[in-house]
């Protein structure tokens, strides 16, 4: 318990259009330790963005409901908390840098008034103050030029340079608790790259802990100590990074590790998980993965799995259990 | 920057130059005005005589140019009725237009602006349902029927306004009022849904995400992005409110520009019906340029290349 920044507890948020319902996530449960890289992997839809919004408390206010569950951070209940409190935190023990680069910067203001803002609402400085620690970290982002980009606007960046833009929006208050959601996918390869190593190097440097969201597991091999995948609303599975790669105990997460491309072995075709994820209002009794699983049988269509532990090790899958005995 | 001004401006000159000439054929095709000066029984050597007098016995091709010509040099010629310069005459109806135009956008601005900030705010709740309502009704009213309306409750019945006329900011009250309806309506509505439109995007919740709050996030944040539309919404409106007071001026004696040349077009004072249209329209077209230009300074994308 000391030892975790984050702990996500069988959270359920659900979304309201009109009479219309849906809960896209349907009881998550993951911790986020001191320090550590956790990864979250799972396709377009899974529920990743919604989860990390839960977070930061950016749900959109009259649409969504955190209907059960705890998000504890530092051992406080951030579900709870008053918008008040909660705005003390945002920006300043926790931030975010979000999928959307290229729309996630007020065109129409300068970035400096947008860098701004934390150091405005967190810290007691004066603007010169304010100033000079901007440029200091637009440095440490691998940002040239600083002083002049403080005058600039985001339509004069570069899809890469906003995203570096994000991330010193997100370091400037030094938080404990940094959420990345999907940093890179926006951008294109060789800056991909650049932006992890930079996530990296900041994190190692300030003695962060990172939730990292992604679709791309490579990004995960390179970068996390531990994952969770998601599947529709649900965790599925949870392990040390190491052991996933050599021990998926879910069908869903080796399909995922099937079809990553590889540098090497350049196979003829890439394996895919077929189907889609199901949307959250087509989700029934059962396993939710059953209907693209290769390995269900009978009982996954009826029982949705319990969660299995071996350690550290956590999958939702009926195949670990010892009765069933046909693990593949 | 420079090269989008000179730009623009020309327009301004174009848009003026076709209204005018739009006008100047259009009020040709309501006859000639001699007939209503002189008496019904004129003989016909004295109507052909003074037409003559006036030139409007030449091709209209020739009055056309004719017109043009001393437009260019600012002569419009004189009133037909009171021999006086006719540009004379607009511009000195040019401040009462102005003064009610200017306080009733002023005003609908005030009322409009944080209205529609707050019912966006409150999108869904009983307050922003009454305030749509009310916006659905502002739009629809005919400004002469709101008009005599107001004249009726607070000149005939309360007997504490003056039904029409000018002079005192007392008489400014209901004219401004009348004409301020329209525009109070369609800001607010407008503000809100610009409102809307701007709260939900991410750079919204970006700087939410950065610890601002609620009142900073909306008045300083989503606000300013908001002005881009309304201003441009605004100018039209401003054009509108300036020619389109007609009616109000007229339903409140308004000694504006507006009646002014109402009275004109039925007397066929046409030296003053061109004179004003002149300058109804550089106003328009002026407004439309300064809001370009207004346009472009809140909006980064287009003041820097
Ligand atoms: N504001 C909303 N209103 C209604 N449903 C929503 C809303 N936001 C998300 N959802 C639903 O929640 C589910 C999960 O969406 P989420 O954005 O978290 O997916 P994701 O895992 O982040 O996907 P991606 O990889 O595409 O970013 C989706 O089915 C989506 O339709
Ligand atoms: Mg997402």
């Amino acid at each position: 318990m000391s030892d975790a920044i984050l702990e996500v507890k069988n959270l359920k948020i659900q979304f309201k259009s009109g009479k219309e319902t849906v809960q896209p996530i349907r009881g998550v449960d993951f911790t986020l330790k001191k320090g550590e890289t956790l990864g979250v992997v799972g396709e377009s839809g899974s529920g990743k963005s919604v989860t990390s919004l839960a977070v930061m408390g950016l749900l959109p206010e009259t649409s969504s409901e955190i209907v059960d569950g705890e998000i504890n951070f530092n051992g406080k209940d951030l579900t709870k908390m008053k918008e008040k409190q909660f705005r003390k935190i945002r920006g300043n023990e926790i931030s975010m840098i979000f999928q959307e680069p290229m729309t996630s910067l007020n065109p129409v203001f300068t970035i400096g008034q947008q860098l701004s803002e934390p150091l405005r609402q967190h810290r007691n400085m004066s603007k010169k103050e304010i100033e000079k620690e901007i440029i200091d970290v637009l440095n440490q982002v691998g940002i040239p030029r600083a002083e002049q980009i403080i005058n600039e606007y985001p339509h004069q960046l570069s899809g890469g340079m906003r995203q570096r833009v994000m991330i010193s929006l997100a370091l400037l208050c030094q938080p404990e608790l940094m959420i990345a959601d999907e940093p890179t996918t926006a951008l294109d390869v060789t800056i991909q790259a650049q932006i992890l190593e930079l996530m990296k190097d900041i994190k190692d440097k300030n003695d962060m802990s990172l939730l990292l969201i992604t679709h791309d597991l490579g990004v995960v091999a390179e970068m996390c100590d531990r994952v969770v995948v998601m599947y529709a609303g649900e965790i599925v599975e949870v392990a040390e990074i190491n052991e996933l790669f050599d021990e998926p105990r879910h069908p869903y997460t080796r399909g995922l590790i099937d079809s990553m491309p590889t540098q090497n072995a350049r196979k003829e075709r890439l394996y895919s998980i077929s189907g889609q994820v199901p949307k959250p209002n087509e989700i029934t009794k059962g396993c939710v993965f059953a209907n693209r699983c290769p390995l269900a049988f009978d009982k996954c269509f009826e029982e949705a799995p319990p969660v299995f532990e071996k350690g550290d090790h956590i999958s939702k899958c009926w195949l670990q259990d010892s009765k069933e005995g046909e693990v593949v | 920057m420079l090269d989008f001004i000179i730009k623009r401006f020309l327009q301004v000159i174009v848009v003026v130059f076709l209204a005018l000439t739009v006008v100047f054929f259009l009020i040709r095709l309501a006859g000639d005005p001699t007939t209503l000066f002189l008496p019904p029984d004129a003989p016909r050597e004295q109507i052909e005589e003074y037409r003559e007098l006036l030139g409007y016995n030449r091709p209209l091709y020739v009055q056309y140019g004719d017109f043009v010509s001393s437009a260019v040099q600012g002569d419009f010629g004189e009133s037909l009725r009171s021999q006086e310069d006719a540009l004379g005459i607009v511009l000195s109806r040019l401040p009462a237009t102005f003064q009610l135009a200017i306080s009733a956008l002023v005003l609908a601005l005030l009322i409009a602006i944080p209205l529609g900030v707050l019912s966006a705010y409150k999108r869904n709740t009983v307050f922003d349902r009454i305030g749509v309502g009310l916006t659905v009704v502002g739009q629809a009213v005919p400004s002469f029927w709101l008009g005599l309306l107001l004249i009726f409750f607070f000149a005939a019945q309360l007997k504490v306004l003056p039904s029409g006329g000018g002079g005192t900011p007392v008489h400014m009250i209901l004219p401004t009022l009348t004409l301020a309806a329209y525009s109070v309506a369609r800001f607010t509505r407008f503000t809100r849904s610009a409102m809307l439109d701007v709260l939900r995007k991410d750079y919204i919740r970006t700087a939410k995400a950065s610890g601002v709050p609620t009142m900073r996030l909306i008045m300083r944040y989503a606000l300013r992005n908001s002005l881009i539309p309304i201003i441009t919404l605004v100018a039209l409106d401003l054009g509108v409110l300036l020619g389109g007071a007609v009616i109000t001026e007229v339903v409140f004696s308004w000694p504006g520009v507006g009646r002014l040349l109402m009275q004109s077009l039925m007397n066929r004072d046409f030296p003053i019906v061109l004179a004003g249209v002149f300058i109804i329209a550089l106003i328009y077209a002026i407004i439309n340029f300064v809001a370009d230009i207004l346009y472009a300074y809140v909006n980064p994308q287009i003041r820097v290349k």
